[in-house]
């Protein structure tokens, strides 16, 4: 199958919610190059793609294709060489530091592919830190973050830093803490890959429930099988740009290739 | 309906004051580290401020008492053995250090000071009104009561070359002095910058999260101030007073305890304290503008790579 006009993709993949499309994260030919020097790293050679309301959107690529890069774009954590990122229809671009900050805190929750723990810091204080960037008193967000770890089986290692930590316990607290605000979108880069299959496979239970019942937009970059097949959409992406996009039901998951 | 964008709003000063106060605790052996940096650089500046102000005090005191065993001197010349000696003391206004000390040096020597009246051989007046002019009699004595009035100057009046090489010597001290601080502030500010950048680079990718996660700039910044603040105001306070007691100790050890004890100007020292504190609490804040703005200003996905 050749690869769909950037056109297509809306026809092509018609979004889980009746009326037309909501469209949260809007990507318009992002290009990003990286410059060490003289060399040039082109990490994005023009990703589009539209992100709707509710969806899971899985991203898989081989290593160094561009996924953390699109993450960081779409994720207003980074400014884009060219193109334009759109977030709930407003081009972010356009809003100043203290918007994108809120943007940041409110709307989006990260789960990093490098954790990004504060290590000084207990499990309980990574997860209410965020509250307090949104402003939320210090019982309330404590009440919160308790929940919240407990939800990630992580109840009794509350005042433990993320040092003390396995690899896999440390990822759950990264998910705990990107539920902190109820972000509208989750972004979470290869949330699985630390997790043996059982809680693998009950943290992707806990983000199809979001999903489910709170209608979260959720985009991962993953190669888990499961995850993959729980997604509404499933996206390719090879030396920064996006090749493919298929339904989990198009894809012939033995090879990885579509049927 | 999604929520349209607002802006982040500020948090309390407290919440930033806990977060570093955290900081500080958790990271205890680097904080040290850090304040150490201060601390020797103030410790520095206060010992040298410390022991100038002890060797100027001891000069004087030794100069002080080399005048008035010189005035004891001219005065058993001029009136003879001082040993239980009557003299009558007239006082006819407050008295200086130096005749303070003359009358206890008298009195060493076996003086009795007397009212007028029997056996008075000699007469002494001190406390005379100020200014004194080169003829004044800041401290005279007659030998004799009634008759003859030889009046004499007490004081010690060097003579013009003797007073130019003072002079030369004090020009000179002065140079060396202000050599010595400015050298000694310059170390100061050194240690407590590095130590200042130091604390700041070793966090950049902890901000760079903090901002990931909606930290304003604004926060980042009152952060890295409300940190300076305290490491400063901190190893300010530590490191003036280690360097003042290293001073007091290592001069103490040539000069003697009791000299040293004497030489000290407690208002003098109290105003070294302040300023050497006060430079500190400066210094830090202006080392980490720098940083500060650096990190404020990071792109969040670049600060996250930073590993340093
Ligand atoms: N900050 C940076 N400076 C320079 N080059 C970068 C930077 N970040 C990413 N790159 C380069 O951009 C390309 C894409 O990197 P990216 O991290 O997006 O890949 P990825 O798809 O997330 O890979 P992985 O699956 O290994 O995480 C790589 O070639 C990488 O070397
Ligand atoms: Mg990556």
């Amino acid at each position: 199958m050749n690869q769909p006009a950037t056109a297509q993709y809306e026809n092509l993949f018609k979004p889980p919610a009746q009326g037309e499309p909501a469209c949260v994260i809007r990507a318009v030919d992002v290009k990003k190059v990286y410059r060490m020097g003289s060399v040039e790293t082109h990490a994005l050679r023009g990703a589009t793609l539209d992100v709707y309301k509710g969806e899971y959107l899985s991203i898989m690529g081989p290593s160094g294709s561009g996924k953390s890069t699109l993450f960081n774009m779409i994720g207003a954590l980074d400014k884009p060489t060219s193109g334009k990122v759109y977030i709930d229809q407003v081009d972010i671009a356009q809003l100043n530091h203290n918007e994108l900050a809120w943007l940041r805190c409110r709307k989006i929750g990260y789960i990093f592919q490098t954790f990004n723990l504060i290590q000084v810091m207990t499990c309980l204080e990574n997860v209410t830190l965020p509250m307090s960037f949104a402003g939320l008193d210090d019982e309330t967000a404590r009440d919160k973050a308790v929940y919240l770890l407990r939800l990630v089986g992580l109840g009794h290692r509350l005042l433990h830093k993320p040092a003390e930590l396995s690899g896999g316990q440390q990822q759950r607290l990264a998910i705990a803490r990107a539920l902190a605000n109820s972000p509208e979108i989750i972004l979470a880069d290869e949330p699985t890959g630390n997790l043996d299959l059982k809680t693998g496979e009950e943290m992707i239970e806990l983000l199809a429930a979001l999903k489910e019942k709170l209608g979260v937009t959720i985009v991962s970059a993953t190669h888990d099988l499961k995850m993959l097949k729980r997604s509404d959409r499933i996206l390719w992406i090879e030396d920064g740009r996006i090749v493919r996009m298929a339904r989990p039901s198009e894809v012939d998951f033995n090879s990885g290739e579509f049927r | 309906m999604p929520q349209a964008v607002q802006e982040q709003v500020r948090l309390p000063f407290a919440i930033a004051v806990g977060v570093v106060l955290q900081g500080i605790r958790i990271r205890l052996g680097r904080s040290l580290v850090t304040i150490t940096g201060v601390v020797l650089g103030l410790a520095f500046l206060m010992s040298i401020l410390t022991g100038q102000m002890i060797k100027t005090g001891v000069r004087a005191e030794a100069e002080l008492r080399t005048d008035v065993r010189r005035m004891v001197n001219t005065m058993s010349s001029e009136i003879g053995p001082l040993k239980d000696r009557r003299i009558h003391l007239v006082q006819e206004g407050e008295l200086e250090v130096r005749e303070y000390r003359l009358l206890e040096a008298l009195r060493r020597e076996g003086v009795h000071f007397v009212g007028a009246g029997e056996g008075v051989t000699a007469v002494l007046v001190v406390g005379t009104a100020e200014p004194p002019t080169p003829e004044s009699t800041r401290l005279v004595f007659t030998t004799r009561v009634s008759a003859r009035e030889g009046v004499r100057s007490l004081q010690y009046q060097p003579s013009a070359e003797e007073l130019a090489i003072q002079q030369q010597r004090e020009r000179e001290a002065r140079t060396r002095t202000v050599w010595i601080l400015a050298v000694s502030l310059l170390v100061t500010v050194i240690g407590i910058s590095n130590a200042m950048l130091m604390s700041v680079t070793e966090r950049f990718r902890e901000i760079g999260t903090m901002k990931c996660l909606g930290a304003l700039s604004a926060f980042i910044r009152e952060i890295f101030f409300i940190e300076s603040s305290i490491i400063g105001l901190v190893g300010g306070l530590v490191g003036s007073m280690a360097g003042a007691l290293v001073a007091i100790v290592v001069y103490g050890l040539s000069f003697g305890l009791g000299r040293v004890w004497e030489a000290i100007s407690w208002g003098t020292l109290g105003g070294y304290f302040f300023v050497s504190v006060l430079a500190g609490l400066v210094l830090s804040v202006v080392a980490a503008i720098y940083p500060a703005q650096f990190a404020s200003r990071m792109v969040p996905a670049h600060a996250l790579r930073a590993n340093v």
